[in-house]
């Protein structure tokens, strides 16, 4: 429990068996029993995509540029749409993986840090499988290049940069209960602040500054880079995007650290 | 080699106003505190050897939780020190992190990682802790199916699989059935002989007493005594009589049950003495008991009946007594007086127990108590508990035995 900040760093890696044991299980608890099973996994993201789709690409006729098609529009909303979700939904849940498990917390000796790790994992594997799908798809439509190798390297740092997050925001939910509360709203301001049912390109010169500011900015347009131009994502990109995962994954786990003494005698 | 050393150990609680003031404290880098104090522990030295086994008594609030926290590792000490010689596992709860839908298997591989065994060494105590816990034929099937004595079986199992060379339990042993219980102490009695290292919390001084060769008496956080397991639990169990005794003389007489009668003789105050002739409202069993019953009146009457009845607080009615049934002549009641009842020895066995007291009319022949209209009857008018000085068997009566040996050849 004393243990020195890079220790506790290490013995995160040493955890790692805990780790995949309470992701599969925090899977298997939310399929199991209901009756449609795995399936949930793409139900949500369908009938989200399936909404914004025709609300911004059919009611409004938002479109990319002049001669996009509806189709490609689909394709643009997709690309964002699909990694924000994964985002937004393991960020709202993970935010709560401490307060929810109480016992956890103050009755076995338990490394605490792991709860929103493997809540981000299990959130974040299920909205992999919808981006598996739209790979797919691309695939079917002979829209894939090679730059779909750098894919992986993108959805990690989204992971460590999602990590980073939700232990800040699970050991501020211990003191502040309002965070899991306020946390949806954020998160839907926030969304509507990033260019997910546009594309950075849509956005004003007068606005761009405000968009520079967002980490999730850039893991947007990184993904649709890769995934529609085939493109490489630029030095900016990957710099940005390491950088703010970095940051906050080191930050996210410094704050719970220093309050993990605490955590069990405030829950 | 000592297992545990403490050395002024102190646990103080903070207490915020509001809960924005621990984010203050905890991420601003200035000095200022932004809480209130409460003190759960207070300047705890003690130490414990290996291969020994400690008991912590106490009552509620004492901070008996709160020192097998710190111990565990789940809490840190406000100041002082310990230190701990060996793998430490911490028995706080039962059933922490099972689920209900998974089969007892996967409830063991689960728990069993949260607690920080490894694959290999789940799968290979895996017969060892279905075996312990008697669950051969039910562990296939999900935990919603299994009774809460079943539960604690397997939570148990779990636990002593750790194979910790310090084990600390927290009141767990509460749950299980006697037989369970017997099975567990067996199995913590033989973990000591093998020498390992025990510490128990409870209420209960008699399973202390069984399992520990001392105990550590804790009050409002701060030690007590700690001691041999016979002194303490002795004089625990005095203290809490004694608590108890003066509770239930403070308060008076009790207003919630019903009050019916004529009035001519009105019961003014019941009082339970104790063999020195002081209030006293908590026995042991074998005890001399003088239940006396204060009365007044405006007229002058002679020998009426008293009665007296005595019910468990689950509504058992134990045991009663009616002078009107009896050759007993009470003589003339007149102004104010009091009538003793003696109960001796007391025979009536573990418990908490209500006291009625009425007076009745005279009545020649043997008539029954139920055809007369009271003077006075005052329902549930003194509450006392009985306590046996030996096992914590809750019976309601032991009777009075004569023992005798026979050779057979």
């Amino acid at each position: 429990m004393n243990k020195s900040f890079p220790e506790s760093l290490r013995g995160l890696l040493g955890n790692f068996e805990l780790i995949r044991i309470l992701t599969v299980d925090d899977l298997r608890r939310a399929y199991t029993g209901s009756l449609m099973g795995l399936s949930w996994i793409l139900v949500k993201p369908v009938l989200i995509v399936g909404l914004y789709g025709v609300l911004f690409g059919i009611v409004f006729q938002a479109r990319g540029g002049p001669r996009q098609t509806a189709t490609e529009y689909l394709l643009v909303l997709l690309a964002g749409l699909l990694p924000w979700l994964s985002f937004s939904e393991a960020v709202s849940t993970a935010a709560g993986s401490i307060t929810a498990n109480t016992s956890l917390v103050t009755k076995i000796v338990f490394p605490i840090e792991i709860l929103p790790v493997s809540k981000v994992l299990s959130t974040m594997l299920s909205g992999l499988v919808s981006l598996v799908l739209l790979v797919v798809f691309l695939v079917y439509l002979n829209q894939v290049g090679w730059a779909m190798v750098l894919l992986p390297l993108l959805i990690v740092a989204q992971l460590v940069f999602t990590i980073g997050l939700a232990w800040f925001l699970s050991a501020m939910n211990v003191a502040v209960r309002d965070t899991s509360q306020v946390l949806p709203l954020v998160l839907m301001v926030w969304m509507f602040l990033s260019p997910v049912v546009y594309t950075t390109e849509m956005v004003p010169k007068g606005l761009a500054f405000v968009f520079s500011c967002n980490p999730m900015a850039y893991f947007l347009d990184g993904y649709r880079m890769i995934l529609l131009n085939n493109q490489p994502p630029n030095f900016l990109i990957w710099g940005v995007v390491t950088a703010m995962a970095v940051t906050i994954f080191l930050t996210g786990f410094w704050v719970l650290c220093r309050m993990r003494a605490h955590i069990a005698d405030f829950i | 080699m000592v297992a545990i050393q403490a050395k002024h150990l102190c646990k103080v609680y903070r207490w915020y106003a509001r809960r924005t003031d621990l984010i203050k404290e905890m991420l601003l880098l200035n000095k200022k505190q932004y809480h209130s104090k409460r003190v759960a522990l207070e300047d705890i030295s003690f130490e414990v050897g290996a291969g020994e086994s400690v008991g912590v008594i106490g009552q509620n609030g004492a901070g008996k939780s709160t020192l097998l926290k710190l111990l565990a590792g789940l809490s840190v000490p406000s100041s002082g020190s310990f230190e701990v010689n060996g793998k430490v596992a911490a028995l706080l709860e039962l059933g922490t992190g099972f689920h209900p839908d998974y089969s007892g298997v996967e409830n063991i591989r689960i728990n069993g990682m949260l607690l920080g065994l490894s694959r290999r060494e789940i799968e290979q105590k895996l017969p060892t802790i279905v075996e312990f816990a008697e669950l051969e034929e039910a562990i296939q099937q999900p935990l919603r199916t299994y009774s809460t004595g079943m539960q604690a079986r397997l939570a148990f199992s779990i636990a002593t699989a750790l194979q910790p060379h310090i084990l600390l339990i927290d009141e767990v042993l509460a749950v299980g059935d006697a037989y369970f219980v017997n099975k567990c102490i067996a199995h913590l009695q033989h973990f000591i002989n093998d020498g390992g290292t025990v510490i128990v919390v409870s209420h209960n001084s008699f399973l202390l007493g069984r399992l520990c060769q001392k105990i550590l008496w804790l009050e409002k956080g701060k030690l007590l005594q700690f001691d041999s397991a016979q002194t303490v639990s002795r004089a625990y169990d005095l203290y809490v009589r004694r608590l108890e005794s003066a509770r239930r003389a403070r308060a008076g007489l009790q207003e919630d049950g019903q009050r019916w009668g004529s009035g001519e003789i009105r019961v003014k105050s019941v009082l339970l003495l104790n063999r020195e002739g002081r209030q006293e409202y908590a026995y042991f069993r074998g005890e001399r008991m003088v239940v006396r019953v204060h009365y007044e009146t405006d007229g002058i009457y002679r020998n009426p009946s008293v009665y007296l009845l005595v019910s468990s607080h689950e509504g058992i009615l134990v045991t009663s007594c009616f002078s009107g049934e009896e050759p007993t002549d009470l003589g003339v009641f007149q102004g104010i007086g009091y009538v003793d009842v003696a109960f001796d020895p007391l025979l009536i066995g573990d418990g908490n127990y209500w006291l009625s007291a009425g007076i009745f009319p005279h009545k020649e022949g043997p008539e029954s108590i139920y055809r007369l209209d009271p003077y006075d009857y005052h329902e549930r008018v003194r509450e006392f508990t009985v306590k046996r000085p030996t096992r914590p068997l809750q019976t309601v009566f032991d009777h009075p035995v004569k023992w005798s040996h026979g050779c057979a050849s």
